[in-house]
């Protein structure tokens, strides 16, 4: 600890990057600053960063480094996806991350006149270019649900631009969570009782922590919504 | 091509990474007894038991062992031989605090000094300075590898 202390002294008194260096106060300069622009670039810098390292090991770290180094290496999954965890209504929904372009803040929705119905909203402009806006919750035979579900911080509804081989859709969510990691073995079957569109487009649960998600499949979404608008 | 920097009491020595399954740390060892000076012990590397080489007793004579450093660490490699499925072997060096990026061009075989390869290098930028290729089969020969993993 003593040699510490000696070096932190050290530090506050004579090294020169604290005279002539980026942190000295006096007007000369090291000339290699020139060079490194930095001193954390500067070999001799690096090369007294290295020294503080040849002290003694102190036994309580040793001790902790041997039963630490004696436990077996916690690996993480490596078999990582990334889906896309939103709320429509009442339901938690996700879809792969990959076909998620953006999301945007909610603009106003023109319905069209004669053609809007519960899956076609209408029109919004998503950075000046009309799309078409459609409902996650008409096609799925959602409610809608007001109310939050989780406790704290909710995000205000929000546009969700996604598209899957060049098809592609708006929708409004209640809620975004984000792009969230998972590993297959976090997915589960579809519990037999669910049944008509709701079955059909949902390919499985997928289990978080503090909730159970309905992973879509995307094809069939796809293909529903775009028959809505023919 | 990537080298970490490690030495013993005489000299700096450049270890390939690609033979490198981890730097650890100096940590406490199982002592043995009844073997030679540089084998320092085992150690339980996550439930493995492996035999720790000391570099600087293995390379310099029985009396110099790597002095208690927190820039002392362990590095676990993998030793493969002949007709043995490979081990895992630790070796604990002094300064292991660094790591150079070479093109393979430099790599000079000097064709002197028992055959060593010589490696130079610059570090720093500044300092011209000669490194010495770790080759692990001259440097560690098999046989005396080997003769720690008896059954």
């Amino acid at each position: 600890m003593e040699e510490g202390n000696n070096l932190q002294h050290e530090k506050n008194v004579d090294l020169c990057w604290n005279l002539i260096g980026v942190w000295g106060s006096s007007t000369e300069r090291c000339k290699d600053l020139e060079k490194y622009f930095h001193c954390q670039n500067c070999p001799v810098y690096t090369s007294l960063g290295r020294k503080l390292l040849d002290r003694p090991i102190p036994s309580d770290y040793q001790l902790e480094c041997t039963t630490l180094l004696a436990k077996e290496k916690k690996s993480k999954a490596t078999n990582t996806e990334s889906a896309f965890v939103f709320r429509a209504g009442g339901e938690w929904l996700a879809l792969p991350a990959e076909l998620v372009e953006e999301v945007v803040d909610m603009g106003s929705i023109h319905s069209i006149p004669h053609r809007s119905n519960s899956t076609l909203r209408g029109i919004v402009n998503v950075r000046g270019k009309l799309e078409i806006c459609l409902s996650i919750g008409g096609i799925l035979g959602l409610e809608r649900g007001e109310k939050p579900i989780r406790e704290g911080y909710v995000t205000p509804e929000r546009l969700v631009v996604a598209s899957r081989r060049g098809q592609k859709i708006v929708f409004p969510v209640s809620e975004v969570v984000g792009i969230v990691k998972y590993t297959p073995e976090m997915l589960r079957n579809l519990p037999v009782t669910v049944s008509g569109s709701k079955a059909v487009l949902t390919r499985c649960i997928l289990c978080l922590e503090d909730m159970d998600v309905g992973f879509l499949e995307d094809k069939q979404l796809f293909d529903a919504l775009a028959k809505n608008l023919i | 091509m990537l080298l970490l920097l490690f030495e013993t009491k005489e000299g700096r020595y450049a270890l390939p990474t690609n033979l490198i399954v981890e730097v650890v740390p100096m940590v406490k060892l199982k002592r043995i007894p009844k073997v030679p000076p540089y084998v320092l012990g085992m150690l339980n590397y996550r439930g493995t038991a492996l035999p720790v080489l000391d570099l600087c007793a293995l390379l310099e004579g029985e009396e110099s062992l790597c002095e208690q450093l927190l820039s002392t660490r362990i590095i676990i490699i993998n030793y493969t031989f002949k007709e043995k499925p490979k081990q895992m072997l630790g070796l604990l060096a002094e300064h292991v605090t660094e790591t150079i990026k070479v093109k393979h061009a430099n790599h000079q075989t000097s064709g002197i000094l028992l055959d060593d390869d010589i490696y130079s290098a610059t570090i720093n930028r500044e300092k011209d300075e000669m490194i010495q290729w770790f080759d692990l089969k001259r440097m560690l020969p098999e046989r005396v590898i080997a003769d720690l993993y008896q059954e």
